[in-house]
């Protein structure tokens, strides 16, 4: 949850408002506000941070982490909105350099895509358990619908049964000639010459006598069809006998054909409802149309034993029964459906799960955002949420310490007192764009032995001038001694800077000696009292590399300087303050390193000029 | 451990570093250190402001970085 102090926002809000309201001191009242907002900013950013440290206590569950990653986004998207509405202002007075907090610390990619993730997979998994539980149910109806299937099934094949007994038994009464006969199913097939119950188990044969009787039928009709013809065109008595024998012959043979498809209907035992159905509906048409036959023969049925068939009685029946087929099909499209798409999701949810359980992914995208420390993020605000950064439990940290201990007699504390003591306050002056004020001079009328810096701890003084005392200041060495020619300097300037260079060399190695030195601002330039033939010119270098200074014919001063001078504080040798200005840059601030390394750099390049300016003094001379 | 002036410290990357300094701001503990080299005969040209940070019984130390900070920082270890 983001923590946004509302006194603070009301107060931004207040600030804002005035400065949308009038002109007057906008300066003044800019500041103000971007103070305000400033503050909170920093307090809301604080907040998140210090809610991501907690990551690990609401990842306990998935629905726990979502619930804090969602609460993370939120705070991310309102912070963010409530910087974009800070700068609108500052950019609606002119300003747009107002500094608010790096958003971009915080992995938000990672959040939303771990939302969606988990998201994703929660829902699947929700909607998988309906789909389980809905194919449960369908499961549980389909074996429900199933049984009252077989139930009907069973039910239709019993009636089949019946139907076919029934036939088997239906008897009924017939006028002939004026008077009732005895009739039968069974008879009337057997004055057809058909044995029903031979013929019904007969498929074979029914199919043999259906194909007789179907070419008997046709041959009839043709007859019919031409005596029909003859007789319409040439209607007499002859022509109609003739043509109602044919006819006779024809109702006889479509009365024989209905009975054997009322036959070929009976042999087929039916347990699909609709066949079932449809096969009764057909036998009381046949029953129907055999009677007509029957008329049109002159047999007159008073009592039809068909009728007595159950075929009516079942077709009405079959109401109580349910065909529940389509709800079975329905039921088996259902589950089909429904299993495919859980297939589907589980599927889906396998592409989740490894996403959620990318081990490497999830572990450092969740450390890296619960151990962001709040302190260090104040420290560097410019570093990126880093993997780096993460302290995983169990694994050691770079910048973590594992051990602390009293050094060995080995290291001699007394140099190391000596190399790192001025090294903090050159820095802190490089820092604060403190500048020497350095020049550096060219000597035409010089003669300048130049002092050799070589790898050594100490400098050593060549030049009579010196004693041979070795002088510690600071972090090197160097010989130190008062300069017996003083009194033999030349007059004027290179007289007070020699003086400087004596008085600084005489500094004790407490007193930051080259705080207030001026180390190669101008060749020291004396002469040599003691012959009374020398004119020197003295000038301090000092590189990396061992220099081998030269000397004119007439020179004799050679000094050696400390060969630590790669471990020294190069700090120190900075000659120009222009370049250290621009060292310490606001728009690029260096790490403590960084700075030495480049100051470093720049005292090779010093020494280049120094030594052409020599060199050009020298040939001027 | 505690962190104590001449003393050296191990870090995680094996770096040892000579604690030279120390000066405390805002709560926090700031320290000037200086690497030694592999013999532990002397320091190397390295030198750090670092704050160290306790979490979970542990010790980090974190480079001072930006001219803001040092700013604020360096002047406490200068010592007249």
């Amino acid at each position: 949850m983001l923590n946004i102090d509302n006194d603070m926002l009301k107060l931004a809000k207040m600030q804002e408002r005035l400065l949308k309201a009038t002109e007057s001191n906008r300066e003044n009242n800019l500041n103000n506000y971007k103070k305000t907002v400033m503050q909170v900013d920093s307090d809301a950013f604080a907040s998140l941070l210090e809610e991501l440290k907690h990551i690990e206590e609401h990842n306990q569950s998935l629905e726990e982490e979502l619930q804090f990653l969602e609460s993370i986004k939120s705070g991310y998207d309102q912070l963010n909105e409530l910087q974009l509405s800070f700068r609108n202002v500052c950019e609606f007075c002119g300003d747009y350099d107002l500094k608010l907090s790096d958003l971009s610390q915080i992995n938000i990619e990672y959040v939303i895509n771990r939302i969606n993730v988990i998201n994703g997979y929660l829902i699947n998994l929700r909607n998988i358990e309906i789909n389980k539980n809905r194919l449960q149910d369908l499961n549980e109806q389909l074996v429900v619908e199933e049984k009252k299937k077989d139930y009907l099934e069973t039910k239709l094949r019993q009636l089949e049964l019946s139907l076919r007994e029934s036939f088997l038994a239906a008897e009924g009464r017939k006028i002939v000639d004026g008077k009732l006969q005895y009739t039968s199913v069974v008879d009337e097939y057997k004055k057809l010459g058909i044995d029903i119950s031979v013929v019904l188990d007969d498929t074979e044969l029914l199919k043999r006598m259906l194909v007789d009787i179907d070419k008997e039928k046709s041959e009839v009709g043709e007859k019919f069809g031409t005596a029909e013809i003859c007789y319409n065109n040439f209607p007499n008595a002859e022509s109609k006998q003739i043509l109602d024998e044919i006819r006779i012959d024809f109702f006889n043979v479509k009365y024989r054909l209905t009975m054997l498809k009322i036959l070929e209907l009976l042999s087929f035992n039916y347990t699909n409802y609709d066949l079932f159905k449809e096969k009764r509906e057909k036998i009381l048409d046949l029953i129907k149309y055999r009677l007509s036959c029957l008329e049109s023969l002159g047999v007159h049925i008073s009592i039809d034993p068909f009728s007595r068939t159950k075929a009516r009685e079942q077709l009405d029946s079959l109401t109580s029964l349910t065909d529940n087929s389509k709800i079975i099909n329905r039921i088996r499209k259902e589950i089909s459906q429904l299993t495919d798409r859980t297939e589907e999701m589980i599927n889906q949810n396998s592409n989740y799960l490894i996403s959620l359980g990318d081990t490497k992914d999830l572990l450092v995208s969740k450390i890296s955002i619960s151990d962001i420390d709040v302190s260090l993020v104040e420290l560097s605000m410019d570093r990126e949420l880093d993997i780096t950064d993460v302290n995983t439990s169990g694994v050691i940290e770079d910048n973590q310490v594992i051990d602390v201990r009293v050094p060995t007699d080995r290291l001699n504390m007394s140099i190391v007192a000596q190399k790192t003591k001025g090294v903090i306050k050159r820095v802190n002056q490089m820092v604060n764009n403190y500048s020497l004020d350095v020049t550096v001079k060219s000597q035409v009328d010089e003669i300048s032995p130049k002092l050799v810096i070589v790898p050594n701890s100490k400098v050593e003084e060549k030049n009579t001038v010196f004693d041979s005392t070795t002088v510690e200041y600071d972090d090197i060495f160097m010989t130190q001694g008062t300069l017996e020619t003083k009194k033999t300097v030349l007059p004027g300037d290179e007289e007070e800077v020699i003086e400087g260079f004596v008085l600084n060399v005489n500094v004790d190695s407490e007193s930051d000696i080259f705080e207030t030195m001026v180390p190669f601002s101008e060749p020291i330039r004396f002469e040599e009292k003691t012959d009374g033939s020398l004119e020197q010119e003295q000038v301090l270098e000092i590189g990396k590399p061992e220099l081998s200074g030269e000397t004119e014919a007439t020179g004799t001063v050679s000094e050696t300087i400390d060969d630590s001078v790669d471990q020294m504080p190069e700090a120190f040798w900075v000659t120009e303050s222009e370049e250290m200005v621009e060292e310490v840059n606001d728009e690029e601030v260096l790490s403590f390193d960084d700075q030495i390394n480049m100051l470093l750099s720049d005292q090779g390049n010093m020494k280049t000029r120094k030594l052409e300016a020599d060199k050009s003094t020298r040939k001027a001379a | 451990m505690k962190l104590e002036i001449n003393k050296i410290v191990t870090l995680g990357n094996n770096e040892e570093y000579l604690i030279v300094d120390k000066v405390e701001k805002d709560g926090k503990e700031y320290y000037y250190v200086a690497e030694v080299n592999e013999d532990e005969t002397d320091i190397k040209d390295n030198y750090k402001i670092v704050c160290a940070t306790y979490k979970d019984d542990e010790i980090y130390l974190d480079e001072v970085l930006g001219e803001d900070k040092l700013k604020s920082i360096l002047p406490m270890f200068v010592k007249e």
